[in-house]
């Protein structure tokens, strides 16, 4: 073989084929080296000995297929393979190609004469091929190389990547939290109850602004942000802003709850309170400013507080002690006036005690009346206030607070100094009496008048028979006559006197017919001069009273003027005594005009009077009320207007019935005389 | 002899007037209430009633001389009183009585107005 030529093996079993193709290669001899092979077996023989540059072949051969001669590992043939086929086994060529052969030609006696350009075309292919196989090694090779490197640099990545993978998780989970914050910023930023802005530190530019804040100043968002505080104007003074911002910047902290005023877009100043703060948002530093909008809660405090200052006030003013007692009597509150008139000490303290000096609540405590049945009371009570005074205060308990059940849990107790008032109706009281003297004055002339003239007439009498012995029993009885009447009109001055200065009245037990009796005589010619009769109803052997006699016959004087003055002409006013329970029940009764409930109402009223003048006794029915209590008495009215008005007093009887005698002498005689 | 129905319910009266009208040559009655002075003047007609004008009952001296001179009309009336305004009264709706005697009184001025208002 040359080993300057191409060797090419021809596997042809046809010897004139053989020869048309090794024709078509002798024209060039020297460059190609062409060996037939007739079998399969010489093929065999041949390619074990060497390996040739171009197998050709034809595809059936006398012991097998020309297509056994392909190397089993496709890849790792060295050299190209043509196949020949007769017409028809186009099939078998694909087949053949996909086998590893290089190319294919449908034997013909031109293709046969064409074989050297079909080699030279598979030889070409076949180095096409041949680079393309070491490029792809080099390839591979230089990829294996990389793919070492690669692999090292790998692991020393994964590790890296590790650490990486958790710094990522990390910085994951720190940008969801970052993103869950700021979520939750702008959620609280817009459902804040209070107002929220946020600005430009040096231009107060508006960067965002919630709701809230908007409806305060009036705006709508897109006529806010991004536009200047001072271009709104909604700082009222500027310069609040200004010194707001200077403060936060040399570092003295988030300025809190600073009052200030906004300006609506109305014009309308609010009062809002201002927090503003540095916060830093995406990087940037930014001013938060919260706006509380006060102005609805400062109305409202400062007319609380009006209102609370002039309740204060009115409290204070008051010239009656107010307290607030708990359940216990422990004083709770007290007012400026109670604390002047009992100390200043007095918060904690029980009542009786404060008040009363007292261990124990008071007798007619109006509290405990109201925490025992809810209701209003009211009572006189003495008690000494802090300048050692006696003082008579009149007390009124309501409740404030009460329990679940209605019951009272704290009472207000309102107490009224009536000391002065009382020792002016004693001296009213005392006036009146003096008034009452005047008008007193005729029954008391006539009074005076008859002891006086039947002493004058017996002395007279005396001295006309006193030379004759047959008159000495007349002489005696005319001196004993002189000695009786001149007493009893010393006994009608003094009585006169005594009750001129007010001096208490002497007391004893009285019949109180000889009282009624008496009162009837003395307002007999007022009772003639308004045309009215007074009937007399009493009942005899009625117990006796412990009363004072003048006092008594004022009452009734009293009453039987105002009977008569309501009587018209030829009115009668009916007096009756008779037994009652445990004493005497004294009526009067007129047919007159009677009374209104409204004039009933203030009938007893220490300063009333129904009459436009006092032109009777001139004592209110107070004052009567008042000498009654005094006798432990009851005083009613009952009167309607047209139906006439009786007054019912009711005196306990005398609990000692031995021994003294009955009140007025003179009285004894006259009773005999009806 | 004149007669003189005398009503007073001051018994410390009745023993002295008795005494001196009847010395003076009177015949005296006395009684001491309104109710005894009516039926008494309407039985015997007096010639002259000498009456208290306060009486310890509803009627006073001039209703009681009123009553006896409706049926006596001729009947001459003094008036005794200690109360002040009884004048005043007479004046006004009693003008039958002759003469009102103030108390207290001396037995001469009884007298004198006795002897005055008979002749």
């Amino acid at each position: 073989m040359d080993a300057e030529g191409i060797n090419i093996l021809l596997v042809e079993d046809e010897p004139a084929h053989a020869r048309l193709i090794q024709r078509a290669f002798e024209f060039r001899t020297g460059r190609w080296n062409l060996t037939v092979a007739g079998t399969l077996t010489e093929a065999r023989a041949y390619l074990a000995e060497s390996a040739p540059e171009l197998l050709i072949t034809d595809l059936v051969l006398p012991d097998g297929k020309g297509t056994e001669l392909f190397p089993i590992d496709k890849e790792g043939c060295s050299f190209p393979i043509v196949l020949m086929t007769c017409h028809g086994d186009e099939q078998v060529a694909v087949e053949a190609l996909k086998a590893g052969a290089t190319d294919y030609v449908v034997k013909s006696e031109v293709t046969m004469s064409r074989m050297l350009r079909i080699a030279e075309r598979a030889l070409c292919q076949w180095e096409d091929i041949a680079k393309r196989k070491r490029a792809e090694k080099a390839l591979r090779q230089a990829h294996d190389e990389l793919e070492e490197r690669v692999e090292q640099r790998t692991s020393v990545l994964a590790a890296t990547n590790r650490e990486l993978r958790l710094e990522i998780a990390d910085r994951i989970a720190a940008e969801e939290a970052a993103r869950r914050s700021e979520d939750r910023f702008t959620k609280a930023f817009h459902a804040s109850p209070i107002g929220l802005a946020i600005s430009t530190i040096d231009e107060g530019r508006f960067v965002d602004v919630n709701d809230v804040l908007l409806r305060t100043i009036g705006y709508t968002r897109d006529e806010v942000v991004g536009r200047t505080k001072a271009r709104l104007g909604v700082w009222s003074t500027p310069e609040d802003r200004i010194q707001v911002v200077r403060k936060l910047k040399a570092g003295e902290g988030p300025e809190w709850r600073h009052d200030t005023l906004l300006r609506t877009k109305s014009g309308e100043v609010r009062q809002c309170v201002l927090s503003v703060e540095l916060i830093d948002i995406e990087g940037g530093e930014y001013l938060l400013s919260m706006v509380d909008d006060v102005t609805e809660r400062r109305q409202a405090q400062q007319a609380l507080k009006q209102s609370e200052e002039r309740l204060a006030g009115i409290v204070d003013a008051m010239i009656d002690c107010m307290f607030i007692l708990n359940e216990d009597y422990k004083i709770t509150w007290a007012n400026e006036f109670a604390r002047k008139t009992f100390g200043e000490d007095l918060v904690g303290k029980t009542c009786y005690r404060a008040l009363g000096r007292r261990e124990e609540p008071c007798e007619r405590c109006p509290a405990t009346m109201s925490f025992a049945n809810g209701e209003v009371h009211d009572n006189e009570i003495e008690t000494i206030g802090v300048n050692e005074k006696p003082l008579i205060l009149w007390c009124t308990a309501s409740p404030v607070a009460r329990h679940d059940d209605g019951r009272p849990k704290t009472v207000v107790l309102v107490c009224r100094d009536i000391t002065q008032w009382i020792e002016a109706q004693e001296t009213l009281r005392q006036s009146e009496r003096l008034g009452s003297l005047g008008t007193l004055a005729a029954g008391i002339a006539h009074e005076i008048n008859n002891p006086v003239g039947a002493a004058l007439l017996a002395a007279e009498t005396a001295l006309i028979v006193k030379d004759n012995p047959d008159e000495d029993v007349r002489f005696e009885r005319c001196l004993n006559n002189i000695v009786t009447s001149l007493d009893r009109c010393g006994r009608i001055v003094r009585n006169m006197l005594k009750f001129a200065r007010d001096e208490p009245a002497e007391k004893q037990p009285c019949q109180i017919s000889d009282v009624i009796s008496q009162s009837r005589d003395l307002v007999r010619a007022y009772a003639q001069r308004h045309k009215t009769t007074i009937r007399l109803a009493l009942d005899r052997d009625l117990p006796r009273v412990v009363i004072g006699w003048l006092d008594m016959e004022l009452v009734l004087t009293n009453l039987l003027h105002n009977a008569i003055k309501a009587s018209a002409d030829g009115g009668q006013v009916v007096v009756r005594a008779e037994l009652a329970d445990a004493g005497v029940r004294i009526s009067i009764e007129d047919n007159g005009c009677g009374m209104t409930d409204e004039q009933k109402k203030h009938a007893f009223d220490p300063f009333h009077t129904n009459w436009q003048a006092h032109d009777g006794t001139g004592l209110g029915l107070g004052i009567t009320y008042g000498i009654v209590q005094d006798h432990r008495g009851t005083i009613e009215l009952a009167s309607a207007p047209g139906k006439g008005t009786t007054m019912t007093i009711t005196l306990p009887a005398c609990e000692d019935l031995v021994g003294t005698s009955t009140g007025l002498e003179q009285h004894d005689g006259e009773d005999s005389g009806h | 002899m004149a007669k003189i129905l005398v009503i007073e319910d001051e018994a410390s009266y009745c023993d002295s007037l008795m005494l001196v009208l009847s010395r003076a040559g009177y015949e005296v009655r006395i009684v001491q209430s309104s109710h005894q002075g009516i039926r008494e003047g309407i039985a015997h007609g007096p010639d002259l009633v000498i009456t208290d004008w306060m009486l310890k009952s509803d009627l006073h001296g001039g209703q009681v001389a009123e009553r006896i001179r409706a049926v006596h009309p001729r009947v001459k009336v003094i008036v005794i009183t200690g109360y002040l305004d009884v004048a005043r009264q007479v004046e006004e709706s009693y003008r039958f009585v002759s003469e009102v005697i103030q108390k207290p009184f001396h037995t001469a001025e009884i007298l004198g107005a006795a002897e005055r208002v008979l002749n």
